[in-house]
């Protein structure tokens, strides 16, 4: 797990410092590990992330091309959301959620507050 | 009285009155890792007791009245098999019934909590690989969580590892290496495995006081044994500092909070003259009752019914 977790990370800061979306080949050759990686570890792991939420994917031609699906602020508050979220504690939950609550979501939970308002 | 019936009863007022008796021992016994013995040479000696008694009630033949040949000299005519062998073999078969009906709960049960621990492993190494860090080898491995509440947990298994929130860093140097020392001591000693073990126990025979009860208390004692290791290393009053930051911080379910367990009683004995005293004598002395005590109730009982 510790191996995998260095592989994504390394991958996360090649899409974090490009400034376009990159095709596998382009994270292939923006990787600088200690060990020559095959082609389709990358796209395996580019796939793992996607799937995790962490990259967003569009195709171009035949491939697909990576970024990131946030800053690493972003994702980390997302995450820990997902921990939080079986935590002890509901209030806690609700809380963080309120916090790391995303531009659409504080939309939505100030329409509730404010159809609550006139029962208040 | 046959054997399996005196192991029944024994069993059964064991797992019944045992609680209470523990709890006594909780009040008197210093040590935590004595009374955790208690805990859990009852809850084996009850499980094999009872499984036994299923057996020799479900035994075939003769078996039925392998009775106590030295009770049967004490009270001869109560030896004799009295009462019609169906009746064992019903009470045999819904022994037998109720085993495999716990059984395949507490897997199931056990099943589930294993996919949660696993889900949150995962979502904490996520959260590591994130940070860009690197946790640390074995039991000394720390997460790091940006969050403003003060949380401290440790998530047990392979991979497991103390996990902190940023604003804990805030506090006195001391209180952070007892929460340090109080986590690392629940990584080192499998305390996850064993709250773990003992919630799916409470769930697969939860009309049983003895198992009901046993989460609760083991959660306790194994906080307690943690806050010995942890004033061990760092002294009394940084643990005290450390209970009263954490008091109250929330923490994932499989996961043994600095908050665990009553802070109240932990409070309490760390004001004790000597608290979390080892004593190996009551240790072994608490372990060997609890192992003995079903048989033994059982064998009395059948000599009170005799006389």
């Amino acid at each position: 797990m510790a191996e995998l977790g260095r592989l994504e990370a390394a991958v996360m800061e090649v899409l974090w410092r490009a400034d376009q979306p990159l095709l596998v080949r382009d994270v292939l050759d923006g990787l600088t590990t200690d060990r020559a990686l095959a082609y389709t570890t990358v796209l395996t792991v580019l796939d793992n992330l996607h799937r995790k939420g962490w990259a967003a994917r569009e195709k171009d031609g035949k491939a697909y091309r990576y970024r990131p699906a946030g800053t690493r602020e972003e994702i980390t508050a997302r995450t820990l959301r997902h921990v939080l979220e079986t935590s002890t504690d509901p209030d806690l939950v609700l809380l963080h959620f309120a916090r790391s609550a995303s531009k659409r979501e504080l939309h939505i939970l100030k329409q509730v507050l404010h159809e609550r308002e006139p029962e208040a | 009285m046959s054997v399996a019936l005196a192991l029944l009863a024994g069993a059964g007022i064991a797992a019944w009155c045992g609680p209470v008796a523990l709890r006594f021992c909780f009040r008197h016994v210093a040590d935590p890792v004595a009374v955790l013995l208690g805990w859990l040479g009852l809850l084996t000696a009850v499980m094999v007791t009872f499984a036994l008694a299923v057996a020799a009630l479900l035994a075939p033949g003769a078996a039925h009245d392998w009775a106590l040949h030295d009770l049967a000299r004490l009270c001869w005519h109560w030896a004799q098999p009295s009462r019609p062998p169906a009746l064992d073999e019903v009470l045999g078969a819904s022994g037998a019934l109720i085993i495999f009906a716990a059984l395949t709960k507490f897997v199931v049960s056990c099943t589930r909590r294993a996919r949660s621990a696993y889900r949150a492993r995962r979502a904490h190494a996520d959260l590591l690989t994130l940070s860009g860090a690197t946790a640390g080898p074995g039991d000394t491995a720390v997460l790091w969580i940006p969050h403003p509440t003060p949380l401290a947990y440790s998530i047990g298994g392979a991979g497991g590892m103390t996990v902190l929130a940023s604003c804990t860093r805030d506090l006195p140097a001391d209180q952070l290496a007892a929460v340090m020392s109080h986590e690392r001591a629940h990584l080192r000693e499998r305390h996850h495995l064993l709250v773990s073990a003992v919630e799916g126990l409470a769930s697969a025979v939860p009309w049983l006081p003895l198992t009901r009860e046993a989460p609760a208390a083991v959660r306790l004692l194994v906080e307690l044994r943690a806050d010995a290791a942890a004033v061990r290393e760092c002294g009394q009053a940084a643990v005290r500092g450390a209970l009263l930051s954490f008091a109250g911080a929330p923490h994932p379910p499989s996961a043994l909070s600095m908050a665990g367990g009553e802070v109240g009683i932990r409070l309490q004995r760390l004001q004790s003259r000597t608290p979390h005293g080892r004593n190996l004598a009551i240790r072994a002395a608490l372990a060997a009752a609890a192992l003995m005590a079903p048989v033994s109730i059982g064998m009395l009982a059948a000599v009170i019914t005799c006389l």
